[in-house]
């Protein structure tokens, strides 16, 4: 047994801390200080960055244009990445489609997509759920009827992320009404500026326009634009959904999240104290810490296993689950830190374009939305409801 | 023992909902919120003055009610039911309570008429920047120039702040230790910041710059931290009572959902794991409203630490509720849960709100064991 990284990870870890040092952009850290938020011209300019080193398909092989790196390797990118305050890359393009690109697409949509997604020209969304078809994916609706050389698309998709800023979505459309529904359903690759695509916004209680409805009124999509058979379009989507899964513990992210809480807690007073020398506050960020940290080991065990046998299949639903509990106990107790600054909302002062005066501290403002926007964290990749029924079901025989 | 409210407190209630349902419902709403010059609306607390719910706390010769805990109870809890805007915590609970036990004779006859018909509102300044939950006055200063007093400094979240036509503020006095001044909120020197709160109501942020007020700008306070520590136990009671209203209808709306959103073929309201968290959020409010009835019922008490033991007590306890309450209502509705344009999430900030304005958890578990006898 060994908790500590090999010389050769320390390596590799200090080559990644030295980059971002030199190459992570000083303007897009600052916005982690203060939580604002990232724009889509930020996430770009990253991407061009780690794009230019090779590094921003850590997990893809060299062949397909990825840095064929481990998965310990990637863990150790991620974690060094949010440490330096960089955002989140798209993941829709390089975690999900790409993958499946990779291994059931054909060699011309190899070549027509995947030099995209790794050079961030193009950006996705996923457009799996439906307003009737969250949790029970499988009874989606929305359908693809075989016209000679495309598919006639009807229906409609929603909560679908960043599909207002997107080029393309990958989506699960219904191409047999006659067989168990997951039997029917087919992975079509459609473009976002084809006629008769309507976006419209889904504003959340942070005050954010990230989710979206999407209409499709007989939209053409080529047949070529197919993923694997027709029919098999499930398969896709599990061995897309439990790659987003691997990924979902959100170790790195919270590690960041939570020294960014540290440092509030060093700065508010209750009584004259410091929060980080207050019993009842540092009881409670002890706890979360030693959570976070089991969580940190626990994905570690995974992921070594990952290396040694290939993708972790249900078990990574319990890091799913508590990834996200951390994720929220981060927001929540960095909204208590705050305290009465937490209070006056302005979520609009997050966004680039503001230039209003901010009230109270620099990272006040961001604490509530940060609440609020981390909520979805147990609704959405399968609900923590659904990760639980997995866990008994598929790791517990219940 | 009564756990019901009297008859006279309960046709209130039941004309507030009346005012409400036929005026002000979520897409008017939403027309108040985005107004950013009052944050509420104006024709509503015109409608509330009218009908005596502005001066609930006032004495009857100033045109009030004479109400207490109870009252306060059953109108705000009403009120949060619908999600109301307007600055009847900030005026009608602290300011006029503090105008009535801290008020000069003259303040009170020249002021509290004003208040009671609508025609000016007040706030309470009870914290500063940096100090956390503690109402003593810290870095807001006064000195004696002649017959006057100067003030400088700074207050934090002045909820009502916006609207507010006197502001009362505690500062340090050399000698003294504090005092307390009813500030004309238009006065020179104070430059107000404005803003709104998570759940929509206005609030402020204050600096003093050298506000010259007279000497009848002081109120009859001993000292600012035991005026203003009452007031703010009166704003727990009226915030907890808030969060109850919020509380049932967010359990309200989540239980419909849960009978009427199919997945899987069925109500998802057949999967155990939702029945159980419905039974909890059930469960959750029932004692929540045990510990409002505590609170109201000893705010009044003239005995500062038991008053502030229940009201303390009630509210480590019900802020604890409301979390659980707020979470587990979201989670049950999956993605709806978050949206803004449903009105679950407004509830939520309601409930959020009242988790960290006027104290957290944590300052009233302190607050509460200090107080134990
Ligand atoms: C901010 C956000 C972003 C999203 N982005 C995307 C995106 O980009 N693309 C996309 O396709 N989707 C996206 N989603 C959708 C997300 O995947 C769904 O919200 C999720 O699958 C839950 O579905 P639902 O919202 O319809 O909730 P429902 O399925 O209606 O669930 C409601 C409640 O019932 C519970 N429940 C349901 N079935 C069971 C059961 N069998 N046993 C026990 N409990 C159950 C759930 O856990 C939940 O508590 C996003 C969601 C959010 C909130």
């Amino acid at each position: 047994m060994e908790l500590l990284y090999d010389s050769e990870q320390q390596a590799f870890r200090e080559e990644v801390r030295a980059f971002m040092k030199e190459m992570a952009p000083v303007d897009i850290a600052a916005k982690a200080h203060t939580g604002q938020r990232y724009d889509k011209e930020d996430m770009k300019r990253w991407h061009g960055i780690l794009y230019e080193q090779g590094w921003v398909a850590p997990k893809w092989s060299k062949e397909n244009g990825g840095a064929g790196l481990d998965p310990i390797q990637v863990h150790i990118l991620d974690e060094e990445a949010f440490a330096a305050g960089m955002p989140r890359l798209q993941a829709f393009g390089l975690s999900m489609v790409g993958p499946v690109i990779i291994h059931f697409g054909d060699d011309e949509q190899k070549s027509r997509y995947l030099p995209k997604i790794l050079s961030g020209e193009e950006f996705w969304c996923q457009g799996f759920s439906e307003p009737g078809s969250g949790s029970d994916l499988a009874s989606l609706k929305t359908r693809a009827d075989r016209d000679g050389d495309k598919y006639i698309v009807n229906g409609q998709k929603t909560w679908t992320t960043q599909a207002h800023i997107a080029d393309w979505m990958f989506c699960l459309v219904r191409t047999d009404w006659d067989v168990k529904q997951q039997e029917g359903i087919s992975f079509l690759l459609i473009d976002m500026t084809s006629p008769g695509v309507e976006v419209r916004p889904i504003i959340t209680m942070d005050g954010e326009h990230a989710v979206n409805e999407v209409f499709f009124d007989n939209v053409e999509v080529p047949a070529e634009n197919l993923v694997g058979e027709e029919n098999k379009g499930w398969d896709y989507a599990k061995f897309l959904l439990s790659n987003e899964r691997t990924g979902i513990a959100g170790v790195g992210q919270s590690k960041a999240e939570f020294a960014r809480l540290k440092a509030i807690a060093r700065k508010e007073k209750r009584r004259g104290v410091t929060l980080s020398e207050d019993p009842l506050f540092k009881a409670k960020l002890a706890d979360l810490e030693l959570k976070l940290r089991a969580l940190e080991i626990t994905n570690l065990r995974m992921l070594i296993e990952e290396k040694e046998k290939g993708a972790p299949g249900p078990i990574s639903s319990i890091l799913k689950v508590v990834g996200s509990e951390v994720q929220q106990g981060i927001a929540t107790l960095t909204m208590e830190a705050v305290g009465s600054y937490a209070a006056p909302y302005l979520p609009e002062s997050l966004e680039n374009s503001w230039n209003g005066e901010p009230i109270g501290p620099d990272y006040a403002a961001h604490a509530m939305p940060y609440y609020f926007f981390r909520r979805k964290a147990s609704i959405y990749g399968g609900s923590n409801e659904i990760q639980r029924n997995i866990i008994s079901k598929h790791l517990l025989g219940l | 023992m009564d756990f019901t409210f009297t008859e006279e407190q309960s046709l209130m209630a039941d004309s507030l909902r009346k005012a409400y349902e036929s005026d002000y419902d979520f897409d008017k709403r939403r027309a108040f919120l985005d107004d950013t010059a009052t944050f509420h609306s104006p024709a509503m607390w015109q409608t509330l003055a009218e009908n005596g719910f502005v001066g609930l706390l006032a004495p009857e010769e100033a045109g009030g009610f004479n109400g207490g805990g109870a009252e306060i109870m059953a109108v705000t809890a009403e009120m949060s039911r619908h999600l109301a805007l307007e600055p009847f915590l900030a005026t009608s609970v602290m300011g006029v309570r503090l105008l009535v036990t801290a008020g000069t004779n003259a303040q009170k006859s020249n002021i509290l008429p004003q208040v009671v018909a609508g025609e000016a509102n007040l706030a309470v300044a009870l914290y500063e920047p940096g100090q956390r939950y503690d109402v003593a006055p810290q870095t807001t200063t006064t000195k004696l120039d002649g017959d006057d007093f100067v003030l400088n400094g700074t207050k934090a979240v002045v909820v009502g702040g916006d609207s507010a036509r006197w502001i009362a503020i505690g500062a340090k006095l050399e000698d003294v230790g504090s005092a307390l001044f009813l500030v004309d909120a238009g006065a020179d020197g104070v430059s107000k910041k404005t803003y709104r709160l998570v759940d929509g109501r206005g609030a402020a942020d204050l600096e003093l710059s050298d506000v010259r007020v007279g000497a009848n700008a002081r109120m009859a306070a001993d000292d600012a931290e035991t005026a203003l520590a009452e007031i703010e136990d009166w704003a727990v009671t009226a915030s907890l009572a808030e969060t109850l209203g919020a509380m049932e209808m967010a359990r309200d709306l989540t239980h419909e959902y849960l009978q009427t959103r199919e997945q899987f073929g069925r109500p998802i309201g057949k999967f155990q794991v939702l029945q159980h968290n419905m039974a909890d959020v059930f469960s959750d409010v029932e004692f929540a409203r045990s510990m409002v009835f505590w609170a109201a019922s000893e705010v009044a008490n003239p005995d500062a630490p038991t008053r502030r033991h229940a009201v303390s007590g009630a509210k480590a306890f019900v802020d604890n509720a409301a979390r659980n309450i707020a979470e587990r209502c979201i989670q049950m509705h999956g993605g709806v849960g978050v949206t803004d344009e449903y009105a679950l999430t407004h509830y939520v900030k309601r409930l959020t709100l009242g988790q960290i304005l006027f104290g957290d958890r944590d300052e009233h578990l302190l607050r509460y064991t200090n107080t134990n006898a």
